[in-house]
């Protein structure tokens, strides 16, 4: 068990997490899973120095670290939280259905393999899988975002379009400033913290968290 | 350049300034008309000497990065022409303003006037100096909204509204149907957006490409300039606009139009004789056509806009030459062309403007505009009628003021052109002649008739008081008025200076240019001379018969109504209206004009009520766009119309004229019940699809090479994270 092999291990998992997000019905398994995902791919920046055979830098730490606080414990704890007072626990009528989108989830799976084949890039990646992970889960996040209804599973689609940006970050700037991740983190928190009080209101105003009554303002 | 720079700073600080200063109204308009005026003699400064030496391009680029590449600016003998014409308007427009707009003050946002009229001018120097596409393209938009917010003015009018969106949305049509494809096309073919490399990449290139080019540069420019089909906004929004603003308007920013187009035909080389037809035609139709409309119009403002029509004509009758000349390989009548127009750009922007501030000098006296209700103004506000005399003068092209000058050599051309060779060349020229000197006489016609009904004769209406022009408004139309006379005595001094223009345009040297126009002018002295004999006998005669008359003793008749008619007690209403001394013109025109004239004719021979209304509706504005717009429109309220559920929300403006549904209606409609769910994850889908199918395309396409492409990949995928 070398580092390589251990890190393609990881992103194979984070494709399988990103599908089983996709056929879970319960929120809270979603938030779950996310979580998970998001602890593996805090240790991607480590296991990228170490493949590099340096020892890891503060800078690989403080991202790791900062990863795990945010997306680990801060966000999941709000939407979990979210989830228990909003008494809101499944998603129901999708509007493609679970077995359905996960077949759609393999069949962008396999697209951005295809893709990331002959895609150009500026230097060669680490491993060969980056790239392809990185696609499918910024495509999963966006389908994601686009066949589910509940104000949740929106947020939660974001954050995984977020991780496949972190995935691919990775892997095209080698040396990410820190400034730079810590300020996404910092983003993605306040846009997570804002959604979180959309969706309260939302359930005040309505008690419930779909987004369907939101196209009442629509112009006619 | 440092000149050019400097500025454009100054102008821009002027505006910010003014924007903050809008609790003190009066300091910021003060500030704003003094940074013009400060700008526009630093801009006259750098075009001057670029004017006279007629010196090679000066150019810098500005290590500013834009998001398409560094800003370059360049100043040559085009560029260096225009901006003279904008520095002397805008200058005399700032010292105008500045006593015209003292009445506004408290009732309307001045200091949002003055800043934006400080943009304006700083985006047509812009304009007229970028010598890049990014560059070129911001001081475009940037004019154009500055200009929309100028003529959006007075806001609370419901017509002034409509008139700035026909304003804006006109504009942007234009630029978005035909410069921007025109620039992309250029810039591909250059492999580069710097304006300096065009001439080299289109000098190879077929007749085809340059035919589609020149054909692009006409519309989209004439759309600005307001050439005759694509010249509905002028007189719409000229007359909503105040009056230093329709100045500036009729002025200078039509002719930015005229420069693209002028810019444009530098890069081409030699176009075909049709090209050059083309735009004898469309000139000819505008010239023409635009001061049949003129004749036709009751408000002044709106009269004054028509002419701009009718002059834009004129100076595409020139540019339509040049290009003849060019095609043909005749130097003479590329110089005497482009020189003509080049001169009349100056010429008209320099009456053109008296006349609208002469005109806004009126409307500031008797607070309306309509020609119908003014009269015997001349009395009350002599300086004004002299100043409105003078340009008259200039606009109907007669001796010895500017606009005989260009109109001369124009004719010059036109009849150089009428035995070049080619023989449908020739009978075009000939055409052109014909129409010249039809719209010289009609303009004639028109300013005999706004002249006389406005200034001379009674007032017709008691109740309009008459305040008398203030001073400084007074020296604003000074300085047009002084170079009419100036370029119309001394043609010489000021003709040569256009040399530099055609070198820019027509690639023709500068010494030829001046020698051709200078055998072309050698008569105009002794016209000129003579004129100036024949006024200055008139103004000795008036001053005679005003001697005699003071003279004691002298017998002097009892005073009556000037065009009484021979009743025993006339009044002001019975003097010859606008209308009624247009008519009998307007009539002889009537299959092409198709006048309106609704008579209530009095009846019995105590007739108590009698009726006459006349107008005449503009035949592009009627029957063209209109019926186009109405059907986009209603497509667009066809998609409207269907809302999500599937039925329709709003009951479909009562179309009950039995509206069949055919299939294209109902092919539509599904499309439109399709697409428009309102849900917001079907729009995020769309947008998703969208990148997909770009980010496929992207990726899948064939390269040449791995490595350079490596950019526009990552960008994209950027592209899809955001």
């Amino acid at each position: 068990m070398n580092v390589q092999a251990v890190t393609d291990s990881v992103l194979v998992l984070v494709i399988l997490l990103n599908l089983g997000m996709l056929a879970s019905s319960r929120l809270a398994t979603g938030v779950r899973l996310f979580a998970l995902q998001s602890l593996l791919l805090a240790f991607l920046p480590l296991a990228e120095e170490a493949l590099e055979a340096q020892s890891p830098g503060i800078h690989a730490f403080i991202i790791a670290g900062g990863t795990i606080a945010m997306k680990v414990v801060l966000i999941p704890y709000i939407l979990l939280r979210i989830i228990r007072t909003g008494e809101v626990h499944r998603e129901v009528e999708p509007f493609i259905g679970f077995t359905a989108s996960v077949f759609v989830g393999a069949l962008l799976v396999i697209g951005s393999f295809a893709v990331a084949m002959r895609l150009p890039l500026p230097a060669p990646p680490a491993s060969k899988l980056i790239v392809p992970v990185a696609l499918s889960t910024l495509l999963l996040g966006l389908l994601t975002l686009v066949s589910r209804v509940k104000a949740i599973t929106q947020v939660l689609g974001f954050l995984v379009l977020e991780n496949g940006i972190f995935i691919l970050g990775l892997l095209l700037l080698k040396q990410t400033p820190l400034l730079v991740e810590l300020g996404i983190l910092l983003d993605l928190f306040v846009g997570v913290f804002i959604m979180a009080i959309v969706v309260y209101h939302i359930r005040r105003e309505f008690d419930h968290m779909d987004t369907h009554l939101l196209d009442a303002l629509k112009e006619t | 350049m440092s000149a050019i720079l400097a500025s454009l700073a100054v102008l821009l600080g002027g505006a910010v300034l003014t924007a903050m200063l809008s609790q003190r109204p009066r300091l910021g308009l003060l500030i704003a008309m003094l940074s013009i005026l400060g700008g526009s003699l630093l801009c006259l400064a750098a075009a001057l000497p670029c004017l006279v030496h007629t010196s090679a391009a000066q150019s810098i680029v500005l290590a500013w990065p834009l998001p398409l590449g560094e800003a370059r600016l360049a100043l040559d003998g085009l560029s260096a022409w225009f901006l003279a014409t904008i520095a002397l308007l805008s200058s005399a427009v700032a010292i105008y303003a500045w006593e015209y707009l003292q009445a506004e003050l408290g009732k309307e946002p001045v200091p949002a006037l003055g800043a934006f009229l400080c943009v304006l001018v700083a985006a047509l120097i812009l304009v007229v100096t970028a010598s890049d596409v990014a560059l070129f393209l911001l001081g475009w938009e940037l004019m154009m909204l500055a200009s929309f917010f100028l003529v959006a003015f007075h806001h609370r009018q419901p017509e002034v509204r409509r008139a700035a969106w026909i304003y804006l949305v006109a504009n942007h049509l234009g630029t978005a149907l035909f410069v921007f494809p025109l620039f992309g096309i250029l810039a591909a073919k250059a492999g580069g957006i710097d304006f300096q490399t065009f001439q080299a990449a289109l000098r190879n290139s077929d007749q085809g490409t340059t035919t589609v080019l020149f054909l692009l540069g006409l519309l989209g420019f004439g759309t600005k300039a307001g050439f005759m089909p694509m010249h509905i906004w002028l007189p719409v929004a000229h007359p909503a606009a105040p009056t230093p603003v329709s100045a500036l308007l009729s002025g200078v920013v039509i002719k930015v139009g005229i420069y693209g187009l002028l810019r444009l035909l530098g890069w081409l080389p030699a176009l075909s004789v049709s090209c050059a037809l083309v735009m004898l035609v469309f000139a000819m139709v505008s010239g023409v056509l635009g001061v049949l409309y003129a004749l036709a119009q009751h408000d002044i403002k709106r009269l004054l806009a028509y002419h701009s029509v009718e002059n834009i004509g004129i100076i595409g009758l020139g540019i339509g030459m040049g290009m003849l000349g060019h095609s043909l390989g005749q130097p003479a009548l590329v110089a005497l062309g482009y020189g003509g127009a080049l001169l009349h750009v100056l010429n008209h922007a320099l009456f053109k403007g008296l006349l609208f501030l002469s005109a806004g000098a009126v409307i500031h006296a008797t607070g309306t505009g309509d020609i119908e209700r003014l009269g015997g103004l001349a009395r009350k506000t002599p300086v004004n009628a002299a100043l409105f005399l003078l340009a008259a003068v200039s606009i109907c092209g007669l001796p010895p003021f500017n606009g005989f000058v260009s109109e001369w050599i124009l004719y010059g051309s036109l009849f150089s052109g009428t035995w070049v060779g080619s023989r449908s060349a020739a009978w075009v020229a000939a055409m052109g002649v014909l129409s010249l000197a039809l719209m010289g006489g009609l303009a004639l016609a028109c300013f005999a008739k706004v002249f006389g009904v406005v200034f001379l004769g009674e007032p017709r209406e008691r109740a309009i008081r008459v305040h008398p022009t203030p001073a400084l408004m007074r020296v604003g139309m000074l300085i047009p008025a002084a170079l009419c006379l100036g370029i119309g005595v001394w043609p010489t001094v000021f003709v040569p200076l256009t040399a530099g223009g055609v070198r820019t345009v027509a690639g023709l040297d500068a010494g030829e240019v001046s020698q051709r126009i200078r055998s072309v002018l050698s008569p105009v002295g002794h016209l000129t001379l003579l004129a100036a004999v024949l006024l200055t006998s008139i103004v000795a005669l008036g001053g005679i018969k005003r001697l005699l008359l003071r003279r004691p003793g002298a017998a002097l008749a009892a005073p009556v109504v000037t065009w009484g008619c021979g009743f025993a007690q006339p009044t002001g209403r019975m003097q010859y209206t606008a209308s009624s001394f247009a008519w009998s013109l307007i009539h002889s025109f009537r299959s092409v004009l198709w006048p309106h004239r609704k008579i209530a004719a009095p009846a019995g021979p105590f007739a108590v009520h009698a009726a006459l209304e006349s107008h005449v509706p503009d035949m592009a504005e009627h029957d063209f766009f209109a019926p186009l717009l109405r059907g986009v429109s209603r497509a667009f309220r066809m998609i409207r119309n269907v809302s999500w559920t599937g039925e329709p929300v709003l009951p479909a403006p009562s179309r009950d004229d039995g509206a069949r549904v055919g299939p294209m209606r109902v092919l539509i409609t599904g499309v439109a019940t399709a697409l428009r769910q309102g849900r917001i994850q079907l729009y995020m889908g769309f947008i998703v699809l969208t990148l997909l199918v770009v980010f496929f395309v992207e990726s899948l396409s064939p390269r040449e090479s791995a490595a350079p492409p490596a950019r526009p990949a990552a960008r994209g995928i950027e592209g899809t994270s955001k």
